[in-house]
C-alpha cells in the first residue's frame, strides 16, 4: 500500500511502529500528510496554520535518532496541536482576532513534551474562539466543517483536532476540554477523544478558558493511540502549581485488560427527554456489549446532575471574564486604532478584538461575579460542583466506570439557525460533570445515525483510574465496527 | 430581570462596548443565558470548607532566583513599546 | 462640639526575598525597565504563578513578631481591576484566607488590634512621557511580595498611628520580614479616618488615603483630614465616603477620582493556585529561627539596669542592639557598655553619618575599650579618643593606647616630681589652698595633668598632689 494510501487509515501505534521498522521515514510520513492535511483543509478547514517548514526540519531529525536506534514511541510522529497551546515562534491564535499575530516566546508544556520525544508538530488546528463553543463556528478564521458531513459541524471547541483526525489530515491531535471540548467533537467527528484527570497534564502554556476546568486531552482514531499520547504528555510539571504526578506509569498498562467483572454504571439522569432516541439506542447497545464481555451493567444516579450545566456555565464564565481580561492590547493581542485614552484604548481593542460568543461568556461571568450577584450565581454554583464531586465519589464506591452519551444528538448542521443559545448550552448536559469533578473520561464511537453521522459514548472514571478506562474503551473499540469518513 | 441598565455596568465591568443595537441584542441574549442560569437558584447545601487540593510548604518554589525573559522577548508581542516599555495611552 | 478620630492602618510591607511571590525573577529594588520579567509576571497568555516558599516563610514571621494566629489553611483570591501597572488585569491576592489573623501591638498608651495580614503582588510603575505623550509600563515590581497589615480602628490619633506604624516597622526589621525603608516605599500606609462627637458609639462616614510614605505624613495627613472632617461637621456637611492622595508639598488631601467609582473587584478563588497547608509543626519550626523582638529585648535591657530612654535609642536601630548585645557577652557590665555606646559611639556615628550596619569596630574590641576606660588602663578622655580611630583608621584598642602613649602609668615618683615642680611654680596657688581655697585644687590638677599628659591617671595624680599641699 502506498504512504498515501496507509495514512488514511492508520493509527498512530501503526505509524510508531513502520517508522521504527523503517518502512518510511518521517520526512516521507510528514510530506505525505502536510500534502493530504493541506489538500484536505479546503473542505475540512480544521487547520489554522501548517507548520510546514519545521515539520520538515523535525521529521530529519527524527530519522536521525530512528536511524541510532534512539526513538521513542512518538519520534517521527505528526501530531497536530490545538490552537490554544502555546508554541514557540509558530502562531498560537486561539482562532481569536485578538492573537491573529500572536507568536509565543514559549512552549506549552506538552508542546515540550511532544519536542523531547521527537514528535512532529504538523500545525495548529482551528477551534471555537478561546474555546468557548460547542460548534467551531465561533473561529475568526471560519467554521471547522465535519467530515462526515461537510455540511455539518464539527463540535466543538476542539473541532479542528477531531475533524483532522476523522479526516485523517494528522494521526492524532491534542486538544483541551473545559466542559467537554474533547469529548464532544471527538463524538460528531467519529473518533476517540480522551480527558484526562484534572492535574494529570500540565496547563503550563494552554491559553486560559476556565482554570479550575480546562485539561489539555488526546484525540486520536482509537483509545490505544489517545493512551499512547498521554503517555507523553501527562506527569508532574513544576512549572504548572495544579499538576499532580500521575500514580500509573503508563497508561496502556491494562490495555488487555477487558472489562470482565467490572460494574459500569448507567446514571438514569443522562438518558432523559433531552436525549436523541438513535443515540439513547446507540448506547444502550453498548451496555449490551459490554455485559456480554463480562461486565455487570447497573443503574445509578447523579440526583444534582440538573444543575451541572448552569454551574458549569457560571464556573467556567467567571473564570473566563478574569482569564481574559489580559487581552487589552497594551501588551499583546490586538489593539486598536480607535481611541486616545487607556480607558477608550482597550475598549476599542476588546471589542474588536473579541467574538460575540467570547463578549457573553465575559458578560456573564462578571455578572455571576458581581457585587449583589455573587452569593445567588458563582458561590451556588462552586457548592454545586461540591455536592456533584460527592455524588460521582458516592457512585465510584460501588462502580468502576459509568457509561453515558457524549452528546444528545448527532452532529447538526452549520448556521444552527434553529439552535437557540440555551439550548447549545443544554447540550453540554452529558460532558461537563466530569470537567466539575476533575474525573478523567473517554469518548468512543457507538454507532451511526440514519444520516451515517457518528454517534459517541462517554466512559466515566474516578480520578486516576486512565488505564481500566482506556482499556474498556479499547475493549469496545475492538467489538464495533467503525466507519470512516469519505471524503 | 436582566435589563439594558446591568448589560450596560457590566460592558463597564468588562470593558467592552456596545452600540445601542448591539446592547439592545447582548441584553436579549443575555436574557436567555441567566434565564438557564437561574436553574441553581432552587438548590441548597451548605459549602464545607474544602482543604484537599492544598499543598504543603515543601511542595511550593524555593525562593531561588531565576533568569529573566530578554525585554525584546517581553516586548515581542506587544502592538507599541517605546523606551524599552509597553506604551500606554494616557490614563485619565 | 468636640470630635474623636477613629483610624484604621492598612500597612503595605515588601518582603526581603530573592524572588518575586509568583515567579523566579529577582525581587531587588529598581533595573533597568522590564529586564527583571518574565512569561508569569507579565501575565503573558498561557502563563501560570507560581507561589514561593521564601514570601511564605516571611509572611509566617511576620505574623509570629505581630502576635497574630498563623493560619493552618490559607488561600489565595483573584481582585478583578484593569490599570496598565497590572498586566493580568487582577491582583493575586488572600482575600478570604488569609495567612495570619487576630495579632497586636503594643504602643506606649494601648493595644492596637491586627485584624489579618495577608499576601499580594505588587503592580509594576507607570511612567509618564511628556515627549511621546504616553505613559510608559515597567513591569519590574509586578510581583514583588508585598504583605498588607489590617488594623482595626483602634487608633484614635496622628501620633498612635505615628506609634503603631513606628513599631510595626521595627518588628519587620527585627523579624528580617522587611526592611521598612519608608522613603523607598518597601512599607508604605494607607489610613481609614472618620471622625465622631466625643463619647459616640458610632462612627462616622470614613476616607481612605492612600499611599503615604513617611512617619511624618501619616501624622500631617491624620491632622488635616481630622480638621476637615470635623469643619464639615460643624457646617453639618457630610462627609463622602472617598479615596484621598496626600500632597505633602501642599500639606492637603486631594480625592483620587473626581466621580465616586463605585469598585467591584469581583473576587473570587484564584484556581492556578493551590491553597497553602500550613502544619504546626512547621509553624514551630519557623518561630525558632525568629530572633528576639523588640519589645522581650527591652524587657531584658531594663532588667539589665537600662534605664526606658536608654534601652529604647539602643533598640531603635537592630544593628546596633545586636552590636551593644555582643559587646555585652565579652564585658559583663550593660550599663557602662551602653553608656559608651549612648554617649560616644552614637554620636561619633553621627558625626560621620555611618549606620551601625557598617560600623567596622568589633564588639569585642568595643568592650576591650570599655573595660580599659572603667578599670583605669586608660583614662576617659584617653578612651575617646581611642574610639575615634577605632571608627576611623582602624585598630584595636590595646594597640591604638600603646602606640599613642595613653596606658596610664602607675609610677608615682613622675607624679611625685611632677606635683614637686609644680608647687614650686606655684606659691600663690599653695598658699590660696592653704588659706582654705578648694577651688584652687582644680587649678593645679589641671597643671598637673597638662605636665603628664595622657598617660597620667587621674587618681594617683590626685592622691599624690594631695598629700604634698597637706603635709
Amino acid at each position: 500500500m502506498s504512504l498515501k494510501e496507509l495514512i488514511k487509515t492508520a493509527t498512530l501505534k501503526e505509524l510508531s511502529n513502520r517508522l521504527k521498522n523503517k518502512d518510511f521515514s518521517s520526512v516521507e510520513l510528514t510530506a505525505a500528510y502536510l500534502e493530504r492535511a493541506k489538500e484536505l483543509n479546503q473542505k475540512t478547514n480544521a487547520f489554522i496554520t501548517f507548520n510546514e517548514a519545521e515539520a520538515l526540519k523535525e521529521a530529519k531529525k527524527a530519522d536521525e535518532q530512528i536511524a541510532k536506534g534512539e526513538a521513542q514511541t512518538l519520534t517521527g510522529t505528526p501530531i497536530a496541536v490545538k490552537d490554544n497551546i502555546s508554541t514557540k515562534n509558530l502562531k498560537t491564535t486561539c482562532a481569536s482576532k485578538m492573537l491573529e499575530n500572536n507568536t509565543p516566546i514559549f512552549d506549552a508544556t506538552v508542546v515540550l513534551k511532544l519536542k523531547e520525544q521527537s514528535a512532529v508538530i504538523l500545525g495548529k488546528t482551528n477551534m471555537d474562539e478561546f474555546a468557548m463553543g460547542s460548534t467551531s463556528e465561533t473561529s475568526y478564521f471560519g467554521a471547522v466543517r465535519n467530515p462526515y458531513d461537510l455540511s455539518a459541524v464539527s463540535g466543538g471547541s476542539s473541532g479542528g483536532s477531531a475533524a483532522a483526525v476523522a479526516a485523517a489530515q494528522c494521526p492524532a491531535a491534542l486538544g483541551s476540554d473545559t466542559g467537554g471540548s474533547v469529548r464532544q467533537p471527538a463524538a460528531f467527528c467519529g473518533i476517540t477523544g480522551l480527558k484526562p484527570t484534572y492535574s494529570a497534564v500540565s496547563r503550563y502554556g494552554l491559553i486560559a478558558f476556565a482554570s479550575s476546568l480546562d485539561q489539555i486531552g488526546t484525540m486520536a482514531k482509537t483509545a490505544e493511540d489517545c493512551g499512547i499520547l498521554l503517555n507523553a504528555i501527562m506527569g508532574k510539571d513544576n512549572l504548572d502549581a495544579t499538576s499532580a504526578a500521575t500514580p500509573f506509569s503508563d497508561s496502556l498498562s491494562e490495555i488487555n485488560r477487558g472489562v470482565k467483572g467490572l460494574k459500569i454504571g448507567l446514571p438514569k439522569e443522562f438518558f432523559g427527554d433531552a436525549i436523541s432516541e438513535e443515540v439513547k439506542v446507540a448506547v444502550f447497545k453498548a451496555a449490551e456489549t459490554y455485559k456480554n464481555m463480562g461486565a455487570e451493567i447497573v443503574e445509578v444516579s447523579l440526583p444534582d446532575l440538573k444543575y451541572a450545566v448552569a454551574a458549569y456555565y457560571l464556573i467556567s464564565s467567571a473564570e473566563a471574564a478574569s482569564n481574559l481580561s489580559r487581552f487589552d492590547g497594551i501588551k499583546y493581542g490586538h489593539r486598536s486604532e480607535i481611541g486616545e485614552t487607556y480607558e477608550e484604548v482597550i475598549k476599542n481593542s476588546r471589542s474588536e478584538g473579541f467574538g460575540k460568543e467570547v463578549k457573553r461568556r465575559i458578560m456573564l461571568g462578571n455578572y455571576a461575579l458581581s457585587s449583589g450577584y455573587y452569593d445567588a450565581y458563582y458561590n451556588k454554583a462552586v457548592k454545586i460542583r461540591q455536592k456533584l464531586r460527592f455524588e460521582m465519589d458516592e457512585i465510584f464506591k460501588s462502580c468502576d466506570l459509568i457509561l453515558t452519551p457524549t452528546t444528545p444528538t448527532t452532529a447538526y448542521k452549520l448556521g444552527a439557525g434553529d439552535k437557540t443559545l440555551t439550548k447549545i448550552y443544554s447540550a453540554d448536559i452529558c460532558t461537563v460533570t466530569a470537567n466539575i469533578a476533575g474525573l478523567p473520561a473517554i469518548s468512543t464511537p457507538c454507532g451511526y445515525d440514519a444520516a451515517g453521522l457518528p454517534i459517541g459514548m462517554s466512559l466515566v472514571s474516578k480520578a486516576f483510574a486512565e488505564p481500566s478506562l482506556i482499556a474498556a474503551a479499547n475493549a469496545f473499540e475492538k467489538q464495533f465496527e467503525r466507519r470512516g469518513a469519505v471524503l | 430581570m436582566f435589563d439594558i441598565k446591568l448589560s450596560a455596568h457590566l460592558a463597564e465591568l468588562s470593558k467592552l462596548s456596545f452600540t445601542e443595537t448591539e446592547l439592545y441584542e447582548v441584553t436579549k441574549e443575555m436574557n436567555e443565558i441567566v434565564s438557564l442560569m437561574d436553574a441553581v437558584s432552587d438548590f441548597t447545601a451548605t459549602e464545607a470548607l474544602n482543604t484537599a487540593a492544598a499543598v504543603g510548604l515543601d511542595q511550593i518554589r524555593a525562593d531561588v532566583k531565576c533568569d529573566s525573559t530578554p525585554r525584546s522577548e517581553i516586548l515581542k508581542n506587544a502592538a507599541k513599546s517605546e523606551k524599552n516599555a509597553f506604551a500606554v495611552p494616557k490614563v485619565v | 462640639m468636640s470630635y474623636e478620630t477613629v483610624i484604621g492602618l492598612e500597612i503595605h510591607a515588601e518582603l526581603l526575598t530573592l524572588t518575586k511571590v509568583f515567579c523566579g525573577c529577582s525581587a531587588d529594588f529598581g533595573g533597568e525597565e522590564n529586564t527583571r520579567v518574565c512569561p508569569r509576571c507579565s501575565g503573558m497568555p498561557g502563563s501560570l504563578p507560581l507561589f514561593g516558599r521564601g514570601a511564605a516563610e516571611l509572611a509566617i514571621k511576620a505574623g509570629l513578631a505581630l502576635n497574630c494566629k498563623i493560619n493552618n489553611f490559607s488561600a489565595f483570591d483573584r481582585k478583578n481591576y484593569f490599570y496598565p501597572d497590572l498586566p493580568k488585569a487582577y491582583q493575586i491576592t488572600q482575600f478570604n484566607y488569609p495567612i495570619c489573623t487576630d495579632g497586636f501591638v503594643d504602643i506606649c498608651t494601648k493595644k492596637i488590634r491586627i485584624n489579618r495580614i495577608h499576601i499580594e503582588e505588587d503592580a509594576g510603575k507607570l511612567i509618564h512621557d511628556d515627549e511621546l505623550g504616553l505613559s510608559l509600563a515597567d513591569y519590574n515590581r509586578c510581583g514583588i511580595p508585598l504583605i498588607e497589615i489590617v488594623t482595626e480602628p483602634d487608633i484614635r490619633s496622628a501620633e498612635e498611628a505615628k506609634q503603631f506604624t513606628a513599631a510595626v516597622a521595627l518588628a519587620l526589621k527585627y523579624a528580617g520580614v522587611c526592611d521598612a525603608k519608608m522613603e523607598q516605599g518597601s512599607l508604605r500606609c494607607d489610613v481609614n479616618i472618620s471622625v465622631m462627637p466625643k463619647g459616640s458609639k458610632v462612627f462616622g462616614t470614613r476616607t481612605e488615603i492612600k499611599n503615604l510614605n513617611s512617619l511624618r505624613s501619616i501624622g500631617r495627613a491624620i491632622e488635616y483630614e481630622y480638621s476637615r472632617q470635623t469643619e464639615l461637621c460643624e457646617r453639618g456637611e457630610r462627609v463622602i465616603q472617598q479615596t484621598l492622595h496626600w500632597n505633602d508639598a501642599l500639606g492637603v488631601t486631594k480625592a483620587l477620582r473626581s466621580k465616586e467609582e463605585a469598585h467591584d473587584y469581583r473576587y473570587f478563588p484564584e484556581p492556578d493556585i493551590p491553597p497553602l497547608f500550613i502544619t504546626d509543626e512547621e509553624i514551630k519550626a519557623i518561630k525558632n529561627t525568629m530572633p528576639e523582638m523588640p519589645k522581650e529585648k527591652k524587657e531584658r535591657y531594663l532588667k539589665m539596669g537600662l534605664t526606658p530612654a536608654d534601652a529604647d535609642l539602643l533598640i531603635f536601630d537592630k544593628a546596633l542592639a545586636d552590636f551593644y548585645d555582643e559587646a555585652v557577652k565579652c564585658y559583663n557590665n550593660p550599663k557602662s557598655v551602653a553608656s559608651m555606646i549612648i554617649v560616644e559611639l552614637l554620636r561619633r556615628m553621627n558625626d560621620l553619618s555611618l549606620p551601625a550596619a557598617e560600623l567596622k569596630i568589633t564588639p569585642s574590641d568595643f568592650a576591650e575599650l570599655c573595660k580599659m576606660a572603667d578599670d583605669g588602663t586608660v583614662s576617659r578622655g584617653a578612651a575617646k579618643d581611642i574610639l575615634k580611630q577605632m571608627l576611623e583608621v582602624g585598630g584595636s584598642p590595646m594597640e591604638i593606647a600603646e602606640k599613642g602613649g595613653m596606658l596610664m602609668s602607675n609610677d608615682t615618683s613622675a607624679v611625685e616630681a611632677a606635683a614637686d615642680e609644680i608647687l614650686a611654680a606655684n606659691p600663690k596657688a599653695v598658699e590660696e589652698y592653704k588659706a582654705g581655697s578648694a577651688k584652687v585644687f582644680g587649678f593645679l590638677m589641671g597643671q598637673m595633668c597638662r605636665s603628664l599628659g595622657r598617660s597620667a591617671n587621674p587618681a594617683i595624680v590626685k592622691k599624690v598632689l594631695e598629700e604634698k599641699l597637706n603635709s
